[in-house]
């Protein structure tokens, strides 16, 4: 079974100037010991992105992580989906985890539709059988047809998207994360995308998504995380979190 | 280090990531031009038809010598500089990947390891080309490059793993490795042969790792038996590299996708 643990996870992220990150400058600061008028390590700037974090995701879990630009949301989508590995404390993923943070990665324009569909099945995990067996599926779900024989750089912007959504959402993970609800395409092909993004979501063990929008929280999400400067603010039951969360900001707007 | 051989076997496993972007990086280079990648056996040679007749008349040699002799030099030598050049940005050009899929991070490096063995093979072409246009003679001997480039190929990869994790947080080192790759090549027997040397620079000639990494994989190919030194510097770098490589990699592993 899918679950995620975190045990006091911290996130800590350096930020080298141009100069601390040259080899050049950290062999001359030892050279010359750190006695000129600098202090060593001067130059490095550490971001606490996520400090102390502890939870526990279990299936039938549908998260929503709130909280105002710079909390550390997407940092924390990070470590759920296992890419970060936090600088202190432990995060524990089991489950295979599907994050559809950028649809469009490894998107290649001067290929054809048909072999970015190969492309990212393969990034996504599957083999060149499961890969060519996806293609009518897409073919059907993209309304592409024939446009799929030329190089994507033809497409517009809109059909590039809805080529990289239907791939990507072809795959139902056990773990899936979401920063922001994926939205495109035309009115109705909308209408279609968001009812695949509901079955995607039903059948995933936990769910995770990162949101702005109260409305899309409550209608996916049943458990809320609530993120402020790196720390967990709150965590529990949908409705409780949001309404402390919108008493917190509003309490801020009105200082 | 533990960690390291685990995410090391785990991207090996994934092998249709690896040599999917890897193959992708050669074609999206070469798309829509008639060649294709046929432009990288293409542009070696000209390279080494070029320098060939010029270095030759410098050199006072026959071309039937000094030809098979710079090609050979040059299609291992691109080998070992392309797998250090390329190997410092192994993970600066994977960072849209690295932020997102979660695939042990080594994939990128054997994409790029990959990468550049195809390249290789394109290159390659060249030699049984020359050989057989200058009648060069082939003996058990030429059999022995099949070891070398895999000898070649080994350091190579220990190489771009160090270099990788390296330049991902020191972003001048992409420079400094490439200005020690060009002095490298001046004292490395590629264009010259280190018989053209006096004794006392051959002296030095048998102490530089380059040398001796170009000759285990060139040398079979003029039909010369690599000397037993040789042998050992290179394995010796195998050994003492990977170990190297591993310990650091292992180490800063998980700290490579802050540094992107």
């Amino acid at each position: 079974m899918a679950c995620i643990t975190l045990q006091a996870a911290c996130v800590q992220f350096p930020i080298y100037n141009a100069r601390s990150r040259s080899l050049k400058s950290t062999i001359a600061r030892h050279a010359v010991g750190a006695t000129i008028g600098s202090r060593p390590n001067k130059d490095i700037v550490v971001v606490n992105a996520l400090n102390n974090i502890t939870l526990a995701l279990r299936p039938g879990d549908r998260v929503g992580i709130i909280g105002h630009n710079g909390a550390g949301k997407t940092t924390l989508l990070r470590v759920l989906s296992g890419t970060y590995v936090p600088t202190s404390g432990s995060a524990e993923v089991i489950g295979d985890v599907s994050a559809l943070t950028d649809i469009q990665m490894g998107m290649d324009l001067e290929a054809s539709g048909h072999e970015n569909i190969i492309m990212r099945a393969i990034l996504l995990g599957m083999n060149y059988q499961q890969a060519r067996a996806l293609a009518p599926e897409v073919e059907q779900f993209s309304e592409l047809g024939e446009y799929l024989d030329l190089p994507v750089r033809t497409y517009s912007t809109g059909m590039m998207l809805r080529l990289a959504f239907a791939v990507t959402t072809s795959i139902q993970p056990e773990i899936l994360i979401m920063d922001e609800l994926i939205a495109v395409g035309d009115a109705s092909f909308m209408e279609k995308a968001t009812q695949r993004i509901k079955t995607l979501i039903a059948k995933a063990n936990i769910f995770v998504l990162a949101s702005h929008d109260e409305g899309t929280l409550k209608r996916f999400c049943n458990r809320a995380i609530w993120l402020n400067r790196g720390e967990l603010a709150a965590d529990g039951p949908l409705d409780g979190v949001l309404a402390a969360y919108n008493k917190a900001s509003h309490q801020t707007v009105e200082e | 280090m533990k960690s390291a051989t685990q995410d090391l076997g785990q991207a090996l496993k994934a092998w249709r990531i690896w040599v999917l972007l890897g193959t992708n990086d050669i074609r999206q280079r070469y798309r829509r031009s008639t060649l294709g990648q046929f432009w990288i056996t293409a542009t070696i040679a000209i390279t080494v038809v070029g320098l060939g007749i010029v270095y030759s008349a410098i050199f006072k040699q026959s071309i039937e010598q000094y030809l098979p002799y710079v090609a050979a030099g040059f299609v291992v030598w691109f080998l070992i500089t392309g797998m250090i050049t390329d190997g410092c940005r192994t993970f600066l050009d994977s960072e849209g990947y690295a932020k997102q899929l979660t695939v042990p991070l080594s994939v990128y490096v054997l994409r790029a390891w990959f990468r550049i063995l195809v390249t290789f093979a394109h290159n390659a072409i060249i030699v049984p080309v020359i050989l057989v246009i200058f009648l060069v003679p082939v003996d058990w001997a030429f059999w022995l490059f099949v070891p070398g480039i895999c000898l070649v190929a080994l350091n190579g990869f220990w190489m771009m793993l160090l270099l990788g994790t390296l330049c991902a947080r020191f972003r001048d080192l992409p420079q400094i490795v490439s200005s020690f790759i060009q002095v490298v090549f001046f004292v490395t027997p590629v264009m010259f042969r280190s018989d053209q040397l006096p004794a006392s620079g051959r002296a030095v000639m048998d102490l530089n790792p380059f040398a001796a990494l170009l000759a285990v994989a060139r040398d079979p190919l003029l039909g010369r038996v690599p000397s037993p030194l040789e042998y050992a510097i290179v394995i010796g770098m195998v050994v003492f590299g990977w170990a190297v490589a591993l310990l650091v990699y292992g180490k800063y592993r998980t700290r490579i996708t802050y540094w992107l």
